[in-house]
């Protein structure tokens, strides 16, 4: 027998949690509202009945206005399906209490599931199943999904369901004649007639007559008296189920919003947390990178050989072009991402991350932004590409633009390898313990300086972009919950890093072949490349580089990572792209082409702002659908690096 | 006493007797429990005092000054 269900319940009640025990899926959960934003589809048996089941993206109300709501509020309504099971939550009953509601207004197939009990019990909350199932007249099955408890009661009840009796609402006398009248034109349930008031398109089955009627009443009858209409059975319903009297706060969660919220170490442990992220991402990334370039590279012979069947003009390209391009890129890009998203997706799991967005959101709304953009950031430093998907957390569509347009000023940590390579090649002299401290120092300057533009550019950007009415900034704080680390581990991997792994690979290889071709086809005497940094060196000369490093920085567009082997490949001529014997073999051959401390700066500060690769490109593409805010993200940081290196090259 | 929400000190409880905002900020907030006759609570402010952390029944929550100045509650004080 084949049936379906759908679930529908309160964002960060436990929906995806419950939808994967239940298909053996791997959807993320995260400690945090929306992450859902779609339908995900799911089938599991049990027993003899195969069942279709559908996770509706998280909702507080049918009659909500964002997208996510309107997406779950139209599925509830089609009615395409046989169970409608509510998921609630037991350490907020009252809240859950509404769209369970509204949810049996609308069908009479409902089932709740009260998920978090356990959660409940821990903090003394006590809640009365029994008259509560009595009350709503639906099945009311209690749920943990950290032991998988009641997960046979569940199944149980999906399969045995039986039409039940549930509960009547009497809406006020207002809310009444409207669905009385609308009743009386059409067959629809009490709560299928309040949705007409919200639908934007008008039913069909209306005469034009009877259309501006319903128009009246859209305009008569609020949202809030609705929900307060509801309310109203609610607040009947828990003072008969529910007790609060000795409910607790957990110890754990009063500390850590102590620790996290206060005046004196909200701050400080946030710069720890950040410093230790990035710290452990550098650090520990180092030798995986070198074994998976070693192994890489020593498949280069191997590889010649298997394709020598090849012509010359199409071997060497493959091979010292695209090949070698492509696992440069891949192993400089994937150690540091395999752990920065995990370490970052723990934080969030364990409900840290509405914490640092509540601590940073003043700084942020004096820019016509909101603390989430701090989160945003966050992920900026893992990879620009995560940043920009990351900007759908965002309030408003504005604040996310905003967020999405200056996220490449922070540098990811593709960008870290060389912008440290310069700092120790030209700023410090000893190359001890202490010179490699004085480098992170410094690589954090440039990071608070990359902030400080993202405060000034998102400011100047908020006067132009998007005019809307500044949108009310809700963060909901959750309580700490535990991550499960393995699964955590495993869907960063999946979700984030082989992702952008993808998208990079994609660009990478077609780069490497252009930058063959440029490097080895001659037009008349010189290379193409050459005749291109002839070309570009004049520019280059106004804001105190030169030609090598603008087409470096151009070349350099599938992935930063390459940067410092093309501007190898152009100061040495020979065409193939090449790893450095050392800083000082490197500093040599820069030094013999003219560079200097200001070369060095400015080189730093391109490194910071110019346009974002081609993986972030293709993201921003995607996320804006817009090619009006993709040219912007490109030309912004670009224009604005080229500022001040113009400054620099001018003013010293 | 009356007084806004957002005078609430840190621990002071209220029940909320009257709400300012407009019908789309409302409507946000009701999920959160923000409805007359409610008990809203706060629980700690953001380091630089602004937004701050309050609680209606089991739910923590954030809002900015300028939206918890709309929120008028009966304290006991």
């Amino acid at each position: 027998m084949d049936k379906r269900v759908c679930l529908i319940g309160n964002p960060n009640v436990g929906k995806s949690s419950l939808f994967n025990i239940l298909t053996h899926k791997n959807q993320h959960t995260g400690n945090w509202t929306g992450k859902t934003v779609e339908n995900a589809l799911g089938e599991f048996s049990y027993q003899d009945v195969h069942w279709t089941i559908i996770d509706l993206p998280g909702t507080y109300s049918l009659i909500g206005e964002s997208e996510e709501e309107k997406i779950a509020s139209e599925f509830i309504f089609k009615k395409d399906y046989d169970i409608a099971l509510v998921v609630a939550d037991a350490t907020n009953l009252e809240r859950s209490l509404t769209l369970i509601l509204e949810v049996i207004d609308v069908v009479p197939n409902v089932i709740v599931a009260l998920n978090l009990m356990d959660e409940a019990k821990k903090r003394n909350i006590v809640i009365d199943l029994k008259k509560l199932s009595k009350l709503l007249g639906v099945p009311v099955i209690s749920t943990s999904m950290k032991d998988k408890s009641g997960i046979e009661e569940l199944c149980d009840a999906l399969n045995h369901f039986t039409q039940n009796k549930p509960i009547k609402i009497e809406h006020s006398q207002k809310i009444k004649n409207y669905i009385t009248w609308i009743q009386s034109k059409m067959n629809v349930s009490n709560g299928e007639a309040l949705y007409y008031l919200r639908d934007h398109k008008i039913s069909e089955d209306l005469e034009l007559k009877e259309q501006k009627i319903l128009q009246f009443y859209k305009h008569y009858i609020s949202r809030i008296e609705i929900i307060e209409s509801y309310h109203h059975y609610e607040k009947k319903i828990i003072q008969k189920v529910l007790n609060r009297k000795n409910e607790q706060v957990k110890k754990e969660d009063e500390f850590l919003n102590h620790l996290l919220t206060h005046k004196k170490t909200s701050f400080l442990v946030i710069s720890l947390l950040v410093f230790f992220l990035l710290f452990l991402t550098i650090y520990l990334s180092n030798l995986p990178s070198e074994w998976l370039f070693q192994f890489f590279e020593s498949l280069e012979k191997p590889f010649m050989k298997i394709f020598q069947f090849l012509p010359n003009f199409l071997l060497e390209p493959l091979i010292y072009g695209g090949y070698r391009t492509l696992y440069w890129v891949v192993s400089v890009m994937l150690p540091p991402m395999m752990i920065f998203f995990p370490l970052f997706a723990l934080l969030e799991d364990y409900g840290l991350l509405p914490r640092i967005a509540f601590d940073l959101d003043k700084p942020f709304s004096k820019c016509g932004s909101c603390g989430k953009q701090s989160l945003t950031m966050c992920m900026g430093l893992g990879c620009n590409a995560v940043g920009v998907t990351g900007a759908r957390i965002m309030e408003s569509k504005k604040m996310r633009i905003l967020s999405i347009l200056t996220n490449v000023f922070i540098p990811c940590n593709g960008r870290f390898p060389a912008m440290i390579a310069i700092i120790s090649m030209f700023f410090i002299q000893d190359r001890s313990f202490l010179g490699s401290l004085l480098a992170s120092f410094i690589l954090l300057c440039i990071i608070f300086g990359g902030i400080l533009i993202t405060f000034i550019i998102t400011k100047i950007l908020s006067f132009f972009i998007l005019k809307e009415e500044k949108p009310m900034f809700i963060l909901e704080l959750p309580s700490f919950r535990k991550p499960k680390i393995f699964k955590t581990i495993k869907n960063a991997w999946k979700d984030k890093v082989l992702h952008v792994l993808k998208r990079a690979m994609v660009v990478s290889f077609p780069a490497g072949l252009l930058i063959y071709f440029l490097a080895n086809y001659k037009i008349g005497e010189i290379s193409i490349f050459e005749s291109i940094v002839h070309f570009l060196n004049p520019f280059g000369l106004l804001v105190g580089l030169d030609g090598v490093i603008l087409l470096a920085f151009l070349l350099g567009l599938p992935a930063n990572e390459i940067v410092i082997p093309i501007l190898l490949l152009g100061y040495s001529s020979s065409g193939l792209l090449m790893e450095y014997e050392s800083l000082e073999s490197l500093k040599m051959v820069l030094v013999q082409n003219h560079w200097t401390i200001l070369t060095a700066i400015n080189f730093l500060i391109l490194s910071l702002c110019h346009f974002p690769c081609a993986t972030t490109i293709l993201t921003i593409k995607k996320e804006t659908g817009s090619w009006f805010y993709t040219f912007l993200a490109f030309v912004i940081p670009t224009l604005t690096g080229l500022f001040f290196c113009f400054l620099i090259h001018f003013l010293i | 006493m009356k007084k806004a929400v957002s005078d609430l000190s840190i621990l002071e409880e209220g029940i909320i007797k009257q709400i300012d905002l407009s019908e789309q900020k409302y409507f946000k907030t009701i999920h959160l429990g923000v409805m007359k006759e409610n008990k809203i609570k706060c629980l700690f402010k953001s380091p630089l005092n602004d937004p701050i952390a309050y609680q209606i029944n089991g739910c923590v929550f954030a809002l900015r000054k300028e939206d918890a100045k709309k929120i008028m509650v009966e304290t006991h004080g």
